[in-house]
């Protein structure tokens, strides 16, 4: 997972975004604490993403507290404090960068190859942290395999993406016994898998062509498959939307962070993948938008 | 029971309208035409069931009498349209049947796969979330066919739907009975352009 789910914090209340920033900061520490200081580096948004979602679909208050850390050892930040949503997150995180790390190996050619065989003793250090999610490790693996298999069948980059869908669908629902909940936090997933297996595909194929590598896509998106490409991204977004507005309330504090990442963050993620950064609006623009929210 | 106020997202001091206002806000959102053809239908009626409950009884609790003007906008009914191998599948689509339509559809050799064939494929891929594929779908039997309606607001649909939401600039509260609209007019492309007229608002 690469980072593809975040909010946009131009739009976000402060209050929002300091918690957002607490959840992150909050998990990057549990990661610390789980799985080894090294793992923290790779933490990206999705994962906190994850930790979000996870939070609303509990019971339990968070609890923010001034700490330091010693990525940032001058001041204090807000820190959200160990709990079950951080450490499942943080162990999916484990589990994931463990599958990304076998997914390079057995694609990747040159260079980027041998520094994922580098890396891979430590990923393997990480798949072991993560045992007690070993269950969901069974459905990674698996999910994994298909995928795998599809991409040399040259299937169409949907397909693809179903089966990544299918494998975050299993990681978001991963243990929640409510039936509700559970459901909800499988279509969350699907519709999140599916958006960011398709980002990645998209930011990729220049590089794979280059590389000689398998993409999806084929070798270059002119403008129309772009334009089908934003249409899909966004079809998934809405997706998402609808679906984290079930999960929703006036009563649960991760309401609004959700509603932002679906609404606001990932079509705009969506262009910048496509058309590159420069043709998001500008800030003096941005101040003239309506922002009500 | 839950606080009726506090599922309506009021304040127990609040004026009728702003509960009125909360309450169609809310409805507005989880309204089953926003959910047509979505997996989780089923929780966002219980949803909207919840809302309108909570709306009765905190209209019962202060009106005691003066009912009437306070009835609910937003009672509905679920539509439901009826329709050689195409018509049987666009019977399975409008019935929800999808993947025994997609079979039947794969069925199909290659020489009888015109403009209908790949306008009913991309209703099929667009249910199953392969939004690309379904838009290709789309695009051909746009092409073979250029003069047909449905094919083209087929892919119209969603091409619409999309660039509203990403134009919207609200997560919850601006939702237009236009959106409404757009919501409904994309899910049913699938199945209400089988059964004949598009709506009329958008």
């Amino acid at each position: 997972m690469f980072g593809y789910i975040k909010p946009y914090f131009p739009q976000m209340l402060v209050c929002e975004s300091e918690y957002y920033k607490a959840v992150y900061c909050g998990l990057c520490k549990t990661i610390g604490k789980k799985c080894g200081n090294l793992c923290r580096m790779g933490l990206s948004y999705d994962f906190v993403f994850l930790a979000v979602v996870r939070m609303a679909l509990g019971e339990n208050k968070p609890l923010i507290k001034k700490r330091r850390c010693f990525v940032h050892p001058m001041k204090k930040r807000n820190m959200l404090l160990q709990n079950e949503a951080l450490e499942y997150s943080s162990l999916c995180h484990a589990l994931l960068t463990y599958y990304k790390n076998l997914d390079d190996i057995a694609d990747k050619k040159g260079a980027a190859k041998i520094v994922a065989k580098l890396i891979y003793p430590f990923a393997r250090h990480y798949h072991k942290k993560a045992k007690p999610l070993f269950e969901l490790d069974k459905e990674i693996k698996e999910n994994m395999a298909s995928l795998s298999r599809l991409e040399c069948e040259g299937a169409s980059a949907d397909a693809c993406a179903e089966v990544f869908g299918d494998l975050l669908s299993c990681v978001f629902s991963f243990g929640i016994s409510d039936e509700k909940k559970r459901r909800i936090a499988q279509e969350a997933g699907k519709s999140t898998g599916r958006f960011i297996y398709l980002c990645d595909v998209c930011d990729d194929i220049k590089k794979d062509a280059a590389n000689g590598e398998f993409n999806p896509l084929g070798e270059m998106m002119n403008d129309d498959d772009k334009k089908r490409m934003e249409t899909s991204l966004i079809m998934h977004a809405s997706n998402l939307a609808r679906t984290l507005e079930l999960l929703c309330a006036p009563d649960v504090p991760e309401s609004g962070i959700l509603l932002n990442i679906a609404y606001k963050g990932m079509p705009r993620v969506a262009r910048e993948v496509l058309f590159g950064k420069e043709t998001n609006d500008s800030l003096t623009e941005e101040l003239q938008s309506d922002r009500s929210l | 029971m839950t606080d009726p106020y506090k599922i309506l997202g009021v304040s127990s001091g609040a004026t009728d309208d702003e509960i009125k206002k909360a309450y169609r806000e809310l409805a507005r959102k989880y309204h089953p035409d926003n959910y047509a053809g979505d997996p989780l239908a089923d929780l966002a009626q219980e949803k909207m069931k919840e809302i309108n409950e909570a709306y009765d009884a905190v209209m019962r609790d202060r009106a005691k009498g003066t009912t009437g003007a306070n009835g609910r906008a937003y009672d509905y009914n679920e539509n439901r349209y009826s329709g050689g191998v195409f018509s049987r599948i666009r019977q399975l689509i409008s019935t929800g049947r999808f993947s025994e339509a997609d079979i039947i559809l794969d069925s199909i050799s290659q020489a009888d796969r015109n403009a209908e064939w790949f306008f009913l494929k991309g209703c099929v891929l667009s249910k199953r979330g392969w939004y690309n594929d379904a838009q290709k779908c789309f695009e051909n039997a746009c092409y073979m066919d250029p003069a047909n309606q449905e094919y083209r607001a087929g892919l119209d649909n969603m091409r619409n739907y999309s660039s509203r939401f990403a134009s919207s600039s609200s997560g919850s509260g601006e939702c237009t009975p236009c959106n409404v609209c757009y919501g409904l007019a994309c899910a049913d492309c699938l199945c209400e352009c089988l059964g004949g007229d598009l709506i009329s608002c958008c």
